[in-house]
């Protein structure tokens, strides 16, 4: 994973679990990995490793179970919870960076509403020429 | 100790083997030519083997000053410095391969000299008679055989005190050099001049003592200054290594 | 615990040491950061006990470093210094030889990862390769510190990753890594304690997440703001 180095590193991968969990790729219930494997698959310091899980615990998403390791709690309204925490935090900044830029409320719902993926466009287009020339 | 020795002998044993199978070479010529009477072979093989001896006795000494020369003033030093050993295990380690090489050729050289003095004393057919106007040329009258080995076991030992007090005086000098010069240029004159220093200070020191000894105990006197010197350069050479040697 | 105190070593007019002093604790991961020159090699040379001080010392266990602190302390230099005459696997012999905590397994482990054969020599070794096999011969020891000097150093991107999941492996609560690497970027995450180091002293010794928690800074930034 890559890293913004200069914002705490165990935030971000407590933020990395927590989407995991949103988009369903873990789920609640499922055990997590050992501090120690944890710390080679995201290539941090084990100590970083204990305290993303200390985080995830204070925080209700996970719980050591004693001699067993740490677990998703297994919560089923968890996704949700995870799902509306990660949108709370990207609508927040987009919120933030738009309004910093001077637009108003009512410019970003008009905005949003009519909102297409320039990217999604692109390959329409692009397959638009293609049936044309094949016409 | 076990694996310093180990490696040292490993580091030494191709010369040293190389020597080894040069003499039995020399021997296989000289048994080969006293069975078939081929004096050319016979004496191609002697020389192989006088020179073998000599060429050996030398060798064991410069390489392991030089083997020294290079660890200390090389990376290499690492793989001796990074082990739990003290200066003294290692020095000592170094020391003991010599001696034990030196044991080994002298073991072999003596045997094939014995052997090859046994075959051509039958092959001269010289009688008894010959052989004790023969010993007593060399000693006076009444030197037996026996008292030939006594005195050649005298020459070999003071030679081999010798050699391993200016070998351990030469680590000092080497460590000294490594000590103070710590890789800059001019370390193999530096280490030589100051073994020259020490052999002056020691030959100057033994002519001086066995001068004034009596003949009879002069062999005694002469082993026991080697033993001293040796004794003294290795504590020297260790402690300079423990406290002061950076690599 | 290694302590370093009021250390000074000079190299003829030159300190590259000047009186520095600090503590490496079991259960951290140490980053020494500072430019060539510095005294980041020297301070490592000397714990290793292959320098001597010219005043003051480091202690391991309250004695100065010496035989015993070889036996707990594990160093990989920079420089390559194998006997040439060896075979790869004659160095995790010799290693065995001389060093109780030595794992042979952990080493040919290492070797295969690191896709060094075991039976090539020393010396036709490359040098991205010779690094590879000081790295396997340091981490196979169960030390109690082990003092990495430039690990990454000319080892290619892939291999980087290897390492540094190796060095992440060795990382326990009993023992303390101390690392000195020009790449930054690439080992900043996994460094608990940065030690910025410039002209033998150091200029500040900072918990890595204290430091983006608090100064919103990475050690890049942090290392190119002191050492302007």
């Amino acid at each position: 994973m890559q890293f913004d180095a200069s914002l705490p590193i165990y935030q971000q991968v407590v933020t990395a679990i927590k989407k995991e969990i949103a988009s369903g790729t873990i789920h609640p219930g499922d055990k997590l990995p050992s501090c120690r494997d944890l710390a080679v698959s995201y290539r941090i310091n084990p100590n970083t490793a204990a305290r993303v899980y200390q985080v995830l615990e204070a925080q209700e998403v996970a719980e050591t179970r004693r001699g067993m390791g740490t677990y998703v709690r297994d919560d089923p309204q968890l996704k949700d919870t995870m799902l509306r925490e990660m949108a709370d935090g990207y609508t927040a900044q987009y919120v933030r960076e738009m309004t910093g830029l001077g637009f108003d409320r009512e410019e970003l719902l008009k905005i949003l509403a009519a909102w297409s993926d320039p990217e999604e466009k692109t390959k329409e287009d692009a397959g638009n020429r293609k049936e044309k020339t094949d016409a | 100790m076990a694996a310093l020795l180990k490696y040292e002998f490993r580091k030494t044993k191709v010369l040293n083997l190389v020597i080894l199978i040069i003499a039995a070479i020399g021997e296989g010529a000289f048994l080969l030519g006293s069975v078939l009477w081929a004096d050319s072979v016979l004496l191609t093989g002697s020389i192989v083997l006088t020179c073998a001896a000599a060429a050996g006795f030398l060798l064991v000494p410069f390489q392991s000053a030089d083997l020294l020369y290079r660890e200390l003033n090389t990376k290499q030093s690492y793989m001796l410095f990074l082990t739990p050993r003290s200066p003294k295990s290692i020095l000592g380690a170094k020391i003991l391969t010599a001696i034990i090489w030196l044991a080994v050729q002298g073991v072999v050289f003596g045997i094939f000299s014995c052997v090859d003095a046994g075959i051509l004393y039958r092959a001269s057919g010289a009688t008894e008679g010959l052989l004790s106007a023969l010993l007593s040329s060399v000693g006076g009258a009444g030197f037996s055989v026996s008292d030939l080995v006594l005195f050649a076991a005298k020459i070999i030992g003071m030679t081999y005190g010798f050699i391993l007090s200016v070998l351990m005086a030469y680590f000092f000098a080497e460590i000294v050099q490594s000590t103070v010069l710590n890789g800059r240029k001019g370390g193999v004159w530096f280490s030589l001049l100051i073994f020259v220093i020490l052999f002056i200070a020691f030959i100057s020191i033994t002519g001086r003592v066995t001068a004034v000894v009596p003949e009879a105990y002069q062999f005694a006197v002469a082993a026991c200054m080697d033993a001293a010197c040796v004794v003294l350069f290795f504590f020297l050479a260790s402690s300079l290594m423990e406290k002061k040697l950076s690599v | 615990m290694l302590e370093t105190k009021n250390l000074v070593k000079k190299f003829g007019s030159k300190t590259a040491v000047d009186d520095v002093s600090f503590t490496i604790e079991p259960g951290k991961t140490y980053l020494l950061l500072g430019p060539n020159g510095s005294g980041k090699t020297t301070w490592m040379k000397i714990a290793a006990t292959l320098t001597k001080p010219t005043s003051g010392n480091v202690y391991w266990d309250g004695e100065p470093v010496g035989i015993e602190s070889r036996k707990k302390i594990s160093y990989m230099p920079t420089e390559s210094y194998f006997y040439n005459w060896m075979r790869v696997a004659d160095v995790g012999t010799y290693y065995r030889d001389f060093f109780e905590d030595f794992d042979e397994g952990k080493f040919r482990e290492m070797l295969a990862r690191l896709d060094l054969a075991p039976d090539a020599r020393v010396r036709d070794l490359s040098s991205g390769m010779n690094a590879k096999l000081r790295l396997a011969a340091a981490l196979s020891r169960y030390a109690s510190v082990y003092l990495l000097d430039e690990p990454l150093n000319g080892i290619d991107l892939v291999a980087r990753d290897q390492v540094l999941d190796t060095v992440i492996a060795a990382m326990t609560p009993d023992a303390a890594i101390v690392l000195s690497s020009h790449l930054v970027e690439e080992v900043e995450s996994i460094a608990s304690t940065a030690v910025f180091i410039r002209d033998g002293k150091i200029l500040e010794t900072r918990d890595t997440e204290e430091l983006r928690d608090t100064d919103g800074q990475s050690l890049a930034d942090r290392y190119r703001l002191l050492m302007r």
